[in-house]
């Protein structure tokens, strides 16, 4: 009789963790469309209030040549306010100073201006239509580059667990297979993603196109640790097709002492703003 | 000899098996044979200005874009038209592989304002304007555009082009098919469409090449049918010697297959060269076969004299041929040199064919019964082919002076054309001005900015060298001068000078006054980093360092002698300004100018090889240099008819025409040395010269005309091709065919006659070895029965074999 009672309360305890288990699953924690509005989230997380950065891109081209810029970036999201972001080139030399600033209001394409120092002015550019193309000669493309969530664009479906090694070492990920959703305008209409269960932020991304052909990737090929939170500090991006890739490096990622000035983020400031005090 | 002769005699079923399954082998292949009809692929790729090309293409990439170009009576810019275009690139764009659609409605147009810079469609929302005014507005934008007019819209707005650029892994064939499909559902109104580009140049190529197969081959196995039957009046006389050439042609096109060789514009007319060059063996051989049965041999017998006798003959005949083409492998055309090479091989199989496979089927298959009564004539009489030939030996040689003097003349006259013939190294000339290829292409020239490029690359050598003021502002002034210059007319060009003129005029609110280079580098730096951020790519205007260039420029189609010219001056120009750094001719212009120059180089050499080697196969064969040297005056006549009426006509000097010679060469040669051989023969027979000149030329005569009316029909049949250069190579070769023979019937007996040289007395090599007469008693009277000797080719090394297979 005890032997059959501690069956049925084996049985029980099963029952249990499978029912608790699938509740966890259709609770939506671990599906794929969970899983991707959590990766959405930690970049909201890390990105968002206002942050300082200095970023180095290293473009290498099909034609066997290589280009750089290191720029200091300037950022300010708050809950229902536009997303400010000024961009100040420090290398090369020959742009050294350009600004570029992108003001985007909530649920609106973003409004971009330019400032040329050789010149000493301002432009706004005006793009009727969505920007599309590569963002700055870069491999990333200005949907890659903005602020848009992967969650509004992409419906995902967790497809396995899959370990990706970053710095030689294996990191336990949930690998999502992505597709865009009817209604979205991307470069891309599938690809997969790897998540990384630790910290949330996808470590590997393949995209494809119409015709199913792997034309696009990205990988984190260096972690690093922001506000106690795991970030990537250096990605690459290859294009496929035309054989050039882009390396992303942070190499410096702050929080102001003070809240960014909104006078900053404003198109006719932008001859006047001062590097030096922002560190770049 | 004979042991191999027996063997296959006694063993039939074997060699049959032997040939199936190589057969089968060489048949396998041929389904996996693809075409190449990119034209820069012809090529040597160790040629400088194709390494040029090359390294140009590994910089800067070689983009694959397709156009349709829709032309309206009197303007794009109406409704209709537009809509037409709107609705044709909405399913362009659904073509798996396109990836992206540019049309005169979606092109981007930048302006420039006070405040800002403005990147949006040429049409407000890429849709069409409703209005007369809103569409008044639209046309001059689009109009005004520097970046529109001349690429995407005529500047006198009759045509407007939708361009496809292609996924670098497109299906460029499926998409280019898809694309004609759409286009034919728009075919219907009053705008005409046509389409270029590569992807499109390639199907339709192919196509063309599939159809004209398709077309050419049936009516050259329906020639050969005829003449066979004319010949043997059996089925077999029929169906075996067809069965020969289709071996060998499966042979020759199996071989390529195999090798992965693909058929291109100049090869894949080898199918039925084959068939009509290789027939002549077979016919040759069972002809012999069908006089020893005739003569009472019993049928083993009669099988191992004819393989014994027509071996060397059919030998000579074939590797004379052999020669001419190889002499092609000279060529610095890589398809000349593939057909060369596979046609010799294909040519060398007939023959063994000819003498392996026919003997063995000839001992499996029964006696006809026909064969047994002896195939006589009663004669010349007048109106038979032997009677006409008779009568003109009886001419010649009563008027042989006249013939030579003559056939002077005609030399000296077409000498004169052959001075006025032009090379001519382009496609469109190739295909002919009513090929939808070319018509297409005419029509980009005529309404946009023309077709050709003449592509320039800058290398400064060093990182961001391109943004030096300074040279932006001498690569303005050497576009400057390109667009002003007399002689070729460069319609438009673009380079990185341009752009970063373009950009500063649009950050100084469009002021025409800034479309210039500015002197600050760093704003030269910022106005290009400003293009990439508004989603520019560079393309071939420069590398992603900045280190070097493109300049392009556009024109309409010209001829070769122009295209030549034009490369001279620019690259003279380039040496001249750009001392400092590389600035080198790159594209197909380059290309063009090259292969011009080599054209006639790889002329002569070709012919001097194909003379210098038929002529030595004629010296071993005959022993005599004076007989290989006779057997040549024939040929330079026919050559030079051959150029001559090609000057005359105008027919130019192109990658198919270029072959006439060698071949003809290869061809012709053996009509004199029938010729020569045989009336040797006679001569040493005893026979007085106009005696054997008359016996000559009704027996060998017979044969030399039957094959090069055989000859001439089987290329004929390529007058029929839908290219214009084959039809111009087929002509010329068929009338080369009937020159060369007529040649041999003229200008051969008037010298043998007049001089009669000491070789037709003389044995072989006589002034090597000393001289030694083998000629007897001279005999006046003729042989009393020229018909009855019905071989078409035989000669003293037959005639050797001849005696050896008797003893």
């Amino acid at each position: 009789m005890k032997g059959r009672l501690s069956l049925i309360a084996g049985l029980a305890l099963l029952l249990g963790a499978w029912l608790i288990g699938t509740a966890f699953y259709s609770s939506g924690q671990l599906t794929g469309e969970a899983i991707l509005k959590k990766v959405d989230e930690q970049q909201d997380i890390v990105m968002g209030g206002d942050l300082i950065s200095l970023i180095r891109f290293d473009n290498s081209y099909s034609d066997g040549t290589t280009a750089y810029n290191i720029f200091g970036g300037l950022s300010k999201k708050a809950e229902g306010q536009p997303e400010k972001s000024l961009v100040y080139f420090k290398e090369p030399d020959d742009v050294h100073g350009t600004i570029f600033l992108s003001i985007k209001p909530e649920g609106q394409s973003a409004q971009l201006w330019l400032y040329l120092p050789a010149l000493g002015m301002v432009k706004e550019l005006v793009s009727e239509e969505e920007r599309s193309g590569s963002f700055a000669g870069s491999t990333f493309s200005y949907r890659q580059v903005g602020e848009r969530k992967m969650a509004d664009d992409y419906t995902a479906e967790l497809i396995g667990e899959e370990p990706v090694a970053i710095d030689g070492q294996a990191r336990d990920c949930y690998l999502l297979k992505l597709t865009a959703k009817p209604e979205a305008e991307v470069d891309y209409p599938t690809g997969k993603m790897w998540v990384d269960k630790a910290s949330w932020i996808s470590l590997k991304a393949e995209e494809y196109s119409d015709a199913g052909n792997l034309e696009r990737t990205m990988e984190v090929l260096k972690l690093g640790e922001f506000e106690g939170k795991t970030v990537a500090d250096v990605m690459i991006s290859k294009d496929l097709l035309n054989n050039n890739s882009t390396t992303i490096s942070f190499l410096e990622r702050r929080r102001p002492t003070e809240a960014l000035p909104d006078e900053l983020f404003e198109p006719q400031n932008l001859p006047n703003f001062e590097p030096s005090l922002w560190g770049f | 000899m004979r042991k191999i002769v027996e063997w296959i005699v006694d063993h039939p079923r074997t060699v049959v098996l032997i040939v199936l399954a190589i057969t089968l082998g060489f048949a396998a292949a041929i389904p996996g044979i693809t075409t190449l009809t990119d034209f820069k692929e012809y090529i040597s790729r160790d040629d400088p200005a194709v390494r040029a090309m090359d390294r140009a293409e590994d910089r800067y990439g070689s983009q694959t874009s397709l156009m349709v170009a829709v032309v309206a009576e009197d303007t794009i810019f109406k409704v209709s038209t537009l809509e037409k275009i709107k609705a044709m690139r909405e399913e362009f764009e659904q073509i798996i592989g396109v990836d992206e659609v540019t049309d005169p409605l979606n092109a981007q147009v930048i302006t420039g304002t006070e405040a800002a810079l403005v990147v949006g469609p040429a049409a407000p929302g890429k849709e069409v304007p409703k209005t007369p005014e809103a569409m008044e507005e639209y046309r001059q934008r689009a109009l005004g555009s520097r970046l529109l007019r001349d690429y995407i819209v005529s500047s006198d707005g009759k045509a407007g082009v939708l361009a496809l650029k292609l996924k670098k892994d497109a299906d460029q064939t499926a998409v280019a098919k898809r694309v004609v499909e759409i286009v034919e559902r728009y075919k219907d109104g009053p705008e005409r469409i046509y389409i270029a580009g590569l992807p499109y140049m390639s199907l339709v190529l192919s196509e063309s090449m599939g159809r004209d197969l398709r077309m050419m081959l049936p009516i050259v196995i329906l020639m050969i049918v005829a003449v066979l039957y004319l010949s043997f009046f059996s089925l077999r006389g029929v169906l075996l010697p067809l069965l020969v050439v289709s071996l060998s042609t499966v042979w020759a096109v199996g071989a390529m297959a195999a090798l992965k060789v693909p058929f291109t514009i100049m090869s894949f007319i080898m199918p039925v060269i084959l068939m009509a060059i290789g027939i002549a063996y077979a016919i040759h051989v069972l002809n012999k076969y069908y006089e020893e049965l005739a003569a009472g041999k019993a049928k083993r017998e009669a099988v191992i004299d004819t393989a014994l006798l027509m071996a060397s003959p059919v030998a000579m005949a074939g590797l004379t041929t052999v020669a001419g083409f190889l002499s092609l492998m000279n060529s610095f055309l890589i398809p000349q040199r593939q057909f060369g090479l596979f046609t010799a091989f294909g040519v060398l199989v007939a023959m063994a064919l000819s003498l392996a496979l026919l003997p063995a089927m000839l001992a499996l298959l029964p006696v006809p019964r026909r064969a047994r009564k002896p195939r006589t004539r009663t004669g010349a009489s007048r109106l038979s082919l032997s009677g006409w030939l008779g009568l003109i030996g009886r001419l010649v040689a009563r008027h042989r002076r006249a013939v030579l003097i003559a056939s002077l003349a005609v030399l000296i006259a077409f000498a004169v054309g052959t001075a006025l013939v032009r090379v001519e190294t382009s496609q469109q000339e190739f295909l002919g001005q009513d090929h939808p290829i070319v018509q297409a292409l005419n029509v980009m020239d005529e309404h946009f900015s023309g077709i050709e490029q003449v592509i320039v690359e800058f290398d400064t050598g060093r990182r961001d060298g391109l943004k030096d003021p300074e040279l932006l502002k001498r690569i303005v002034a050497f576009e400057e001068w390109l667009e002003t210059k007399p002689g070729v007319r460069i319609n438009k060009t673009s380079s990185l000078a341009d752009l970063v003129r373009e950009m500063n005029q649009k950050f100084h609110a469009d002021d025409p006054s800034y479309y210039a280079i500015p002197d600050d580098r760093k704003l030269v730096a910022q106005l290009l980093l400003l293009f990439t951020f508004q989603g520019g790519k560079l393309g071939n205007m420069a590398l992603g360092d900045f280190s070097a260039g493109e300049a392009i420029g556009l024109y309409s189609s010209v001829g070769s002698t122009e295209r030549v010219e034009l490369a001279r001056e620019v690259q003279r120009y380039l040496d001249e300004h750009f001392r400092d750094i590389r600035a080198e001719m790159v594209g197909s212009t380059r290309v063009g100018a090259s292969l011009f120059s080599k054209i006639i180089t790889s002329q002569i050499t070709s012919l001097v090889t194909s003379i210098l080697a038929s002529g030595l196969i004629v010296a071993l064969l005959m022993g005599s240099l004076v007989a290989s040297l006779i057997s040549l005056i024939p040929l330079v006549l026919t050559i030079m008819i051959n150029f001559g009426l090609m000057g005359f006509s105008n027919t130019p000097l192109d990658m198919a025409t270029l072959m006439v010679s060698s071949i003809a060469i290869g061809i012709g040669i053996d009509y004199a040395i029938h010729f020569l051989s045989r009336f040797r023969r006679e001569y040493r027979e005893g026979l007085e010269p106009k005696g054997a000149l008359e016996r000559t030329i009704q027996t060998a005569g017979r044969g030399i005309a039957y094959n090069a009316l055989a000859l001439a029909l089987g290329f004929a049949v390529l007058l029929f091709s839908t290219f214009k250069g084959t039809a111009n190579f087929g002509f010329l070769i068929a009338l080369t065919m009937v020159i060369s023979a007529a040649s041999a019937f003229t200008v051969i007996p008037a010298i043998l006659v007049t001089w009669e040289p000491g070789f037709l007395r003389e044995r072989a090599w006589a002034w090597a070895w000393g001289r030694k007469e083998v000629r007897p008693t001279r005999r006046a009277v003729l042989n009393p029965n020229p018909g009855l000797d019905p071989s078409l080719i035989q000669t003293d090394c037959e005639k050797e074999a001849q005696d050896e297979g008797k003893t």
